[in-house]
């Protein structure tokens, strides 16, 4: 049974999704950050999307050098198929958990 | 972090930071975009530490595992998680151990101070002496009924009584009389002084010792010429520096030496530590025979004559002491009807252990009866902390039940783990007694007997181990009862605070919290009554001024009478010709040295029967002895060498009947005991008979105590000259320290005097120091007992009260937002806390009276129930348990009600 990701984990995941062709170190950084509405680590984003890639989740490669002034080669990521499958045991197992939850809100009589 | 970042994502991660930097900069200016740079500096550093640990980690493993394996060997290393594992098990240890450690840590420090209690009193009081069949060793003692005060004197007895004994009692098998004796050591200009004793020739038979070198004394030597002596090993080791052909050497002052004829084994000892009042503290080195004349002297044969010898036997084995006392009582009834007084003799008889220690066995018992009150309240705390830890824990303990643990198999397992703990604290303790044994020796006052033999030995360390299961036993009971009793149901309704079960815990609390009030409070009333009584008795005027005074003894055994005569002439000018001191004189005795030559003296022309006879105290002074110690003269005058009789002294009997008759001064109660009416100054002129011969009285003197429990007194002062005794205690005046002055004084002496020995020089108030020194000691350590005794007590109340807000809270806010003001909540409170903490102290005051009354004894001029002592002592406990719940109770309160209501 694939084993637990953590929460940076999952968001570098889904910002790869989201991202697709165009996923590379400083966008995923910038979604993360986007999504959640707090700064991230770039190390830390780095440091999970290593630990992804040698778990088999995500494939990483490096680009040609832009052709611009201050272009440099960029780490590029794509999930793999075992990481789309991990992504989706994931919302299937958040789902099972918020089943027959309800948070109350404020208002609400309590 | 460049240097942390693996070589693959270096380039990747730095160049992102720079960009995100740069573009920073540009949103939000140079320095939000500083700190942001920083901030990931820092995250990202402790990331990809992280990092190498995990890729370290997967080097050893599988380059190709899946990612489920993978982790598995991430999860089981346990370097990668090392700060949430240290995390786990710090909680771990300090939810389970910390109630251990305290449990162990407090039972340690409780059973250590009892046992090393224990060994003192099992040193002193319980072991037998060093010597073969010692319980058969008896000292015998003779009184006189009809002398008032005699019998504090009982274990002197007469030759007379000593010889009858010896051939009549045949319940022992061997009797020996003693007497301290001593001689001066020459040695180059610093003379030494050796004490030792004259003994009968069958001493060491009776005592059962054999000799080490040499032989020991025999019925021969006790008319030899020759002065056979026997040494002690220590004397041996010193002096003759153990050489083994000591045997024959002699040793003595030059013209009346001794010679060695054996040397004791190094087990021997005879000083205050092993045979007592016999020789009242010093150390003995050497044995001599002690030749009673072949009874020509009449004092051998006079019955109520030299009370000045002590006498030991052995019983036969088989003889009772009832049977040997009655057998001594039939020989001194006898022996009494002889002389011509009409006087009784009455035997006595004790253990020579016994009463080596008499004076020492009330204050030891008391002291180990106040260090087990605390480690009393040290068990009764634990208890009540195992109470609220299985209240806080009850649903384990209801789930435990629940799954089939009987009660009693839950409070088995209580009692086993308090025990257990007991058992640790216990070996921990002995650790401690050790250590603190140690220290208790190091500080005990010199005159405490037997205190050389105290050791840690088998008797002390099962005392040890019974007392930490003792402990270990009170400790888990009550809590173990409660389990016991109780039904699991009650701790699996679990939501109100206020179930059955936590009224019955907190009761169990209220009990537990009493009866530690109530022994703080019966070791703090024995503490005080004891503390008042010694400043009573401190702060009793001495009747002499020991300030700026020195005293020195100077024992002039080595001269004769006419020699010590011109000496002592010469000794106090001497003296105080040295600079810095401003007067010098000298006593036969000081005063709080003791009772001591005590004479008979009659008035003339008056009849008194021999019962009635008053017995005063001889002293014999140097004129200006009286301002050297400081003693005001209340009628007439001081001595003066004037008052010496011109010419040579008498050579004999009829020349003494022609002098002038001598002088004496009196001191106040003398002057009561003698002409009780008369008014001081009508006194002077008046005649008495002492020792057959009319002296007159010539002054008053006011009265110097010579202990500090008993009434001062009656003195007679006779001027030295008419006996030269041969030890004197020089006084002298003087602002400078006994240490400065100590080598000159010493100096002065052997100018006058070189072969006089001065053992002893301090402060004049050293005397004083010592004589109460073991009181001071008992007192200091009953002042530590009962303030620990305090101390945890207060603690309890402060855990009591602690656990019993914090599940209160609810109820407490509730109060508050129904209108109760803060005074109602903190009487609320204290009610509870100080309830059981006032009965506890009622109790405590009530056993306290029956405490002081068995103390009765050893209390000076203080009532066993004196409020002066009692009323402070409830106050003190009650002030400090209202002191220990000031701070939870505060906290509580003052906690916002609206949180405490929700949090639930």
């Amino acid at each position: 049974m694939p084993s637990a990701l953590n929460r940076l984990d999952v968001l570098a995941l889904l910002a790869l999704e989201r991202l697709g062709e165009d996923a590379y170190g400083v966008a995923v950084c910038d979604d993360i950050s986007a999504t959640t509405g707090r700064d991230v680590s770039i190390a830390a984003v780095y440091v999970a999307l290593d630990r992804l890639e040698r778990r088999g989740l995500v494939r990483a490669w490096s680009s040609e050098p832009r052709p611009e002034r201050g272009g440099r080669s960029r780490r590029h990521f794509a999930p793999t198929a075992a990481g789309q499958a991990a992504l989706r045991a994931e919302r299937a197992l958040m789902t099972r958990m918020w089943r027959g939850v309800t948070v109350p809100g404020k208002g609400s009589p309590r | 972090m460049r240097w942390l970042t693996p070589a693959d994502l270096r380039a990747s991660i730095v160049d992102d930071l720079d960009e995100v930097f740069a573009r920073r900069v540009v949103a939000v200016g140079a320095r939000r975009a500083r700190s942001w740079y920083r901030r990931q500096v820092w995250v990202g550093s402790w990331a990809l530490f992280g990092l190498h640990i995990d890729r370290r980690d997967r080097r050893s493993g599988h380059p190709n595992s899946t990612y489920a394996e993978v982790d598995a060997m991430r999860r089981r290393s346990l370097f990668a998680n090392l700060w949430q594992d240290l995390r786990e098990a710090w909680r771990a240890v300090r939810h389970r151990f910390t109630f251990a450690g305290v449990a162990i840590v407090s039972l340690a420090l409780g059973i250590g101070a009892t046992t090393a209690m224990f060994s003192v009193v099992n040193g002193v009081l319980l072991r037998p002496l060093d010597l073969p069949d010692s319980g058969q060793l008896m000292i015998l003692g003779e009184r006189i009924p009809e002398i008032p005060g005699d019998a504090r004197f009982a274990f002197l007895d007469n030759p007379a009584s000593f010889f009858a004994w010896r051939q009549q009692a045949t319940d022992f098998s061997g009797l020996s009389a003693i007497q301290a004796s001593s001689f001066t050591l020459p040695g180059a200009g610093r003379p030494q002084l050796v004490r030792g004793a004259r003994v009968s020739a069958n001493f060491f038979d009776v005592l059962g010792v054999r000799a080490q070198l040499g032989r020991l004394l025999a019925p021969p030597d006790e008319h030899d010429k020759t002065q056979p002596m026997v040494i002690t090993d220590r004397f041996w080791r010193s002096a003759f520096d153990a050489d083994p052909g000591v045997v024959g050497r002699r040793i003595g002052p030059p013209g009346a030496e001794a010679i060695v004829v054996g040397v004791l084994p190094p087990s021997f000892r005879m000083h205050g530590s092993s045979l007592g009042p016999l020789l009242a503290g010093e150390a003995t080195d050497y044995f001599e025979a002690l030749g009673f004349g072949p009874g020509s002297d009449t004092h051998l044969t006079t019955v109520f004559g030299d009370f000045n010898y002590y006498v030991i036997g052995r019983l036969r084995p088989g003889v009772r002491p009832a049977a040997a006392l009655a057998q001594l009582n039939g020989i001194l009834a006898n022996l009494a009807r002889t002389a011509p007084e009409k006087l009784r003799l009455v035997a006595e008889l004790a253990s020579v252990r016994d009463e080596a220690v008499a004076a020492a066995r009330e204050d030891l018992w008391l002291l180990l009866s106040g260090v087990l009150a605390v480690l009393l309240i040290v068990c009764v705390n634990l208890g009540s902390l195992w109470v609220t830890r299985i209240a806080d824990r009850r649903r384990d303990w209801a789930i435990r039940a629940a799954l089939g643990a009987a009660p009693s198999r839950l409070a088995r397992q209580v009692l086993g783990e308090s025990l257990v703990l007991a058992l640790i604290g216990g070996v921990l303790g002995l650790l401690c007694a050790a250590v603190s044994l140690n220290a208790l020796l190091a500080v005990a006052p010199a005159n405490v007997p037997r205190l050389d033999e105290v050791r840690l030995d088998w008797r002390v360390l099962g005392f040890g181990l019974l007392l930490s299961l003792l402990a270990g036993l009170v400790t888990g009971l009550v809590p173990a009862l409660r389990l016991n009793r109780s039904d699991p149901q009650d701790y699996l309704k679990a939501t109100s605070a206020a179930t059955t079960a936590d009224r019955s815990s907190l009761r169990s609390r209220q009990v537990l919290i009493g009866l530690q009030a109530a022994l703080a409070t019966v070791l703090l009333s024995a503490a005080g009554l004891l503390g008042l009584s010694f400043y009573r008795l401190v702060s009793q005027p001495t009747g002499f001024s020991a300030e700026h005074a020195l005293s020195a003894d100077v024992m002039l055994g080595a001269y004769t009478p006419a020699q010590r005569d011109q000496l002592l002439r010469r000794l106090p000018a001497e003296v105080a010709a040295l600079p810095g001191v401003t007067e010098a004189a000298f006593s036969s005795h000081l005063p709080q040295q003791g009772e001591i030559w005590i004479e008979k003296i009659t008035v003339p022309g008056r009849v008194v029967a021999p019962a009635e006879e008053p017995h005063i105290n001889v002293r014999f002074v140097s004129p200006g002895s009286f301002a050297a110690l400081g003693i005001p003269m209340l009628a007439g005058r001081d001595l003066s060498e004037s008052d010496r009789p011109p010419g040579p002294p008498p050579t004999s009997a009829a020349e003494a009947a022609a002098e002038p008759p001598g002088v004496l001064v009196l001191s106040k109660t003398a002057a009561r005991l003698l002409w009780a009416d008369t008014p001081p100054r009508d006194l002077i002129g008046r005649a008495l008979v002492l020792e057959g011969e009319t002296v007159h009285v010539i002054g008053i003197a006011a009265d110097a105590r010579a202990s500090l429990a008993a009434a001062p007194p009656a003195v007679v002062y006779q001027p030295y000259w008419e006996e030269p005794p041969a030890r004197i205690s020089l006084v002298a005046r003087s602002v400078m320290s006994a240490a400065a002055l100590a080598s000159s004084i010493r100096a002065a002496v052997w100018r006058v005097a070189p072969l006089a020995p001065v053992p002893t020089l301090g402060p004049l108030s050293d005397l004083e120091a010592t004589a109460v020194a073991p009181q001071r000691y008992e007192l200091a350590l009953l002042v530590l007992f009962a303030s620990l005794a305090l101390l945890l007590a207060a603690m309890g109340v402060y855990a009591l009260v602690a656990h019993s807000v914090a599940r209160r809270r609810k109820e407490l806010a509730l109060r508050t937002t129904l209108g109760a003001r803060a005074a109602d909540l903190w009487r609320l409170v204290l009610r509870q806390a100080l309830a059981p903490v006032a009965s506890g102290v009622a109790v405590g005051l009530i056993a306290a009276v029956v405490v002081g009354r068995l103390l009765a004894a050893m209390l000076f001029d203080v009532a066993p129930a004196s409020p002066v002592v009692l009323v402070p002592v409830a106050l003190a406990v009650l002030v400090a348990a209202s002191a220990a719940c000031l701070v939870p109770t505060h906290r509580a309160i003052r906690a916002d009600p609206w949180t405490a209501l929700r949090a639930e």
